[in-house]
């Protein structure tokens, strides 16, 4: 059914260039040139400017940058991959049962969602993780991450699910005898997939983005992730060491625009279904 | 005022389309939705288009007014002559000046048609505004006076009303009104009951009746209800996958229908009065567009079907005065011999 | 795609349970009634009494008809008591059994005995579940049959209904409405049911598909022994199908009777003129229509009294019939009619003058068909 727009789909230029670079991103630490954990000699490579030999250039302890970014774009889509599939998860059960379950607990329910989204999550993270003694650690803010950003997932679930509850054929499952978990598992489920994918994908550049700013701005610990490669090459040396930035801002500009590509793609493909070509006889 | 034209005068037939065709392109391929139909209707006359769903009667609707959406086209070789003038060719500037004016459309489903942000004093008075030069309030005049004459109480406070706010029935009235308030000389009318409960449908018939006895209007009536045909028609044109089958005066066709898709329709028809045990059906499923069976389109559903019938498609053929059918019966009458069910004329 | 031209199968004849007097399903005073909220606190403004006080009996093997227009509150009635919507009262009583009481597991139970069809073809299947699915959620879910037993079920259910075996991997949107509407059927027949509410399950079809689907449920009924609530608002199609037919307007029953007695002797002035409004594929009939004036009312404003008598015609109509809500009363042998003016009534000629009326019933047939 969908098919030939799936492959239309994959075939876009923009499509293909993206996911190339990311797929690059996630096989290349294992053939990356230079180990990021063993520096050459200490004094005569640091900080070089790109060159062929390293070309993103060297950092201060004279780790090839190259590397470093491959790293660092694994472990971002790592954090957000993870953040993702919990704010999923739970935004998925919380909207289906807000859907199903109807009536005052819906309302309710809902205007907690409604409440907790007006609250700037950029912000509350950010407050948390200062008050937090140590850094926090790679679960920690992954957990964090996917706990606070579930309101809107959870909204427009259950604005899915309570239209697919007024058709038909839902009144026809239950009329067979289904109770609500089969029903939400079996029955529901299926069509939320493609908007469940398009969220997925745009929530991983998203979440990107948002951890990057996060890690920037030190909430959290060492970990590698291109948040803190702009970490280290902010501040005096990235005036005289523009690469220390560059590319790992440039890394993170590609995944969120690969994810968006991808996102605006499959939502075209999953669109609402195209009205017949001629009309109804 | 105009309804009467030069044309009853002439011998050229109010409306008349031939070999009308209109395609659509598909992922499957091309959809044949209409595929050389050929009518006219006289002016005063009222000529029924029957058929059921993936006919192309909707279609062949449509395209009388250009209003078929895109992929859809009406493809050369089609003519559509409406008061001497192609309307397939006409530049769409002169074409809008006839809609609404001349030639006029209901819709099926009243709510779609009509704009949900505007009173329906507003649409009904656009109508007059643009295409004749009375004021705001003359339009206004005329149009409450048109909606009190399509039936609606209270007609100047129902002016101003939106169309959510009425019923289904006054909705059809409202959309009546809105086609004949310039007394064109041909209105389509595209399924207009089916839509409506049947109190409501009784009237919104006899509010057609009425209104063209009043100003002798050419009626195109689109419909699959049989029962409505056979009380507001003089002249029935049946369609099925994409042609005309079978076009006859009204009672000749109810008499002696004489492709055996009619008959297989009529035979089909529950009746009041008629508590048969099982009702006649046709066998098989209605063809999709894109892909017409080959020879007679009505071959694989047809219980009189011999070996021409799947090679040959035949042409339209003379049954009697005014009455064609598309079947090869009609050269080979010996070959009616009945393979299942279905009576040959239940009125005999 | 063409029809499957599999005749169904022939099983051994079941007779319906004649022999016992009580009936399959009693209802009685069945009512649903939506609170209408306004306001920003969306407090109980009203109510809209989709359903008003409706009792009516089903006989097993036997199809009881339910007719009526828009907003008559047939559809509401189907649901009600099979309780996909709650009632608000009322009782509804199924072989025995109290299902308004009933929770749970044995709601579920009874699920098994009481199935529905839906009129829409093209909502009432998951589109993204196969037919074969579909049908299989009923054995499933009532563990009558898995694995490869209930895809056997499954495929004997589909031959059944005059569908090929092997259409069970489809997709819904691959069939027409009329083979969607028999995968409907198959579906209503997974669980074995003694009792279908039949919504409206005809009246998306073209004619001749129609034919073929009422075709189906008559034999179907006739082998299985199955009791239909058959709702629908085309009457010719309730001619072919009804043992007994009952007519809603508004929420209420207004006359039910034996189907030949209703046909031949409609006694409601409102069945009179909805027996006459409908048209007659016969081009010789000139039909003398008996036209209702207005518009139907709005459920959540029913007129006081008799909830017709705005646009009634009868020549009898005068004030009581705003006053007093007229009972469902026997005027012939099994017909029963709700109207203060149609005679025999037994609402005395005193009682209705204290009401303010001042024309005293009479039998009124108009010239019918």
């Amino acid at each position: 059914m969908r098919r030939p727009e799936l492959r239309a789909l994959f075939f876009r230029r923009s499509v293909l260039l993206l996911w190339g670079f990311m797929l690059t991103i996630l096989v290349a630490p294992f053939f990356a040139p230079h180990d990021i954990r063993s520096p050459e000699q200490v004094s005569t490579t640091q900080y070089q400017p790109p060159s062929p030999n390293h070309v993103m250039g060297t950092d201060n302890l004279d780790v090839d940058l190259f590397s470093k970014v491959l790293k660092g774009s694994q472990v971002s889509l790592i954090i957000a991959s993870t953040a993702t599939a919990i704010t999923l998860a739970i935004g998925l059960a919380y909207g289906m049962i807000c859907a199903i379950a109807g009536g005052w607990y819906d309302a309710v329910l809902m205007r907690i969602t409604d409440i907790s989204f007006s609250i700037p999550r950029f912000l509350i993270l950010l407050a948390i993780s200062s008050v937090v003694t140590e850094p926090l650690s790679v679960p920690q803010l992954i957990l964090l991450i996917g706990m606070t950003g579930w309101f809107d997932v959870a909204r427009i679930t259950r604005g899915e699910v309570a239209g697919l509850l007024k058709r038909d054929w839902v009144l026809a499952v239950q009329a067979t005898g289904v109770g609500h978990l089969r029903l939400a598992a079996r029955h529901i489920f299926p069509h939320l997939v493609p908007i469940l994918v398009v969220m997925a994908t745009l929530g991983i550049g998203h979440t990107v983005v948002l951890e990057a700013g996060l890690m920037f701005l030190g909430a959290g610990g060492l970990n590698g992730s291109l948040g803190n490669l702009l970490q280290d090459g902010s501040g005096i040396s990235s005036m005289t060491h523009w690469w220390m930035v560059f590319f790992p801002g440039l890394a993170i500009v590609l995944i969120v625009l690969a994810c968006n590509a991808l996102g605006d793609a499959l939502r075209d493909v999953f669109a609402p279904e195209q009205v017949h070509a001629w009309p109804t006889t | 005022m105009n309804s009467t034209t030069a044309n009853s005068m002439t011998s050229e037939p109010l409306l008349s389309v031939n070999s009308l065709r209109v395609y659509f392109n598909t992922p499957e391929g091309i959809a044949r939705a209409v595929d050389g139909v050929s009518f006219t209707v006289a002016a005063g006359e009222t000529v029924g288009l029957v058929g059921e769903s993936g006919c192309g009667k909707s279609v062949t609707a449509l395209s009388l007014l250009r209003l078929v959406p895109p992929p859809g086209r009406i493809e050369s070789g089609s003519s559509i002559r409406f008061n001497g003038k192609d309307l397939a060719l006409l530049p769409t500037e002169e074409l809008r000046q006839l809609r609404g004016n001349r030639l006029a459309m209901i819709f099926q489903e009243p709510m779609t048609a009509l704009n949900p942000v505007l009173t329906v004093g507003d649409q009904v008075a656009e109508v007059v505004r643009v295409h004749t030069k009375a004021s705001r309030s003359e339009a206004w005049a005329r149009a409450v006076k048109m909606l009190a004459q399509v039936g609606i109480p209270d007609p100047s406070e129902r002016a101003k009303q939106y169309p959510h706010e009425l019923s289904g029935g006054m909705r059809q009235r409202v959309m009546i009104a809105m086609a004949l308030i310039l007394e064109p000389q041909l209105v389509i009318a595209d399924e207009p009951t089916t839509a409506l409960d049947v109190t409501i449908q009784a009237q919104i018939l006899e509010l057609l009746r009425d209104m063209r006895d009043r100003t002798g209007l050419a009626l195109l009536l689109i419909t699959h209800d049989l029962g409505v045909v056979a009380e507001m028609a003089s002249r029935v044109i049946v369609m099925y996958a994409g042609e005309v089958v079978e076009e006859a005066p009204v009672h000749a066709l109810f008499e002696n229908p004489s492709h055996p898709y009619t008959e297989g329709l009529l035979a089909a028809i529950p009746r009041l009065g008629e508590e048969a045990a099982r009702l006649k059906t046709i066998r098989g499923t209605v063809p999709p567009p894109t892909a017409w069976p080959s020879g007679c389109r009505f071959h694989d559903r047809c219980p009189y079907a011999f070996d021409r019938c799947a090679n040959e498609a035949p042409m339209l053929l003379q049954v009697a005065s005014g009455h064609r059918a598309r079947c090869h019966l009609i050269e080979e009458p010996e070959r009616r011999v009945r393979g299942v069910e279905a009576t040959a004329s239940v009125l005999s | 795609m063409s029809e499957s031209s599999v005749a169904p199968k022939s099983k051994p004849l079941v007779m319906p349970n004649s022999a016992s007097a009580s009936p399959l399903l009693t209802v009685s005073n069945l009512a649903k009634h939506f609170p209408i909220r306004t306001g920003v606190f969306r407090r109980v403004t009203g109510q809209v009494k989709a359903v008003d006080g409706v009792s009516f009996t089903v006989n097993a093997g036997e199809t009881l008809a339910l007719v009526g227009e828009s907003g008559c509150g047939k559809t509401t009635t189907g649901r009600a008591l099979l309780r996909l919507i709650e009632p608000t009262g009322g009782s509804v009583e199924f072989d025995g059994v109290n299902v308004l009481s009933l929770k749970g597991e044995a709601l579920r139970r009874l699920r098994r005995r009481m199935q529905i069809v839906f009129q829409d073809p093209y909502g009432s299947l998951n589109p993204r579940m196969t037919i074969g699915a579909a049908i299989r959620e009923g054995l499933i879910v009532h563990k009558l049959a898995e694995g490869a037993a209930a895809n056997t079920r499954v495929r004997s259910l589909l031959e059944e209904v005059g569908l090929r075996p092997e259409y069970a991997t489809r997709y819904p949107h691959e069939f027409s409405g009329g083979q969607r509407q028999r995968v409907g059927i198959a579906r209503a027949l997974a669980v074995e049911p003694r009792f279908i509410v039949c919504d409206e399950p005809v009246s998306a079809l073209d004619v001749s598909v129609q034919a073929q689907v009422v075709n189906l449920l008559q034999d179907l009924q006739r082998d299985r022994g199955l009791a239909y609530l058959f709702i629908a608002h085309d009457l010719a199609v309730v001619a072919h199908m009804a043992d007994r037919v009952a007519v809603m307007y508004l929420g209420r029953i207004v006359e039910m009777a034996p189907r030949a007695s209703l046909f031949a002797m409609p006694l409601m002035p409102y069945t009179q003129a909805l027996l006459s409004a409908v048209p007659v594929p016969d081009p010789r009939i000139k039909r003398q229509r008996l036209l209702l004036a207005g518009e139907p009312p709005s459920p959540a404003n029913p007129p006081s009294g008799c909830v017709f008598h705005p646009r009634c015609p009868h020549p009898a109509k005068d004030a009581a019939c705003s006053v007093i809500v007229p009972p469902l009363e026997e005027k012939e042998p099994g017909h029963f009619v709700a109207c203060i003016k149609q005679t025999p009534t037994r609402v005395d000629w005193d009682v209705q003058r204290a009401a303010g009326g001042s024309i005293p019933p009479e039998r009124y047939l108009p010239r019918a068909q």
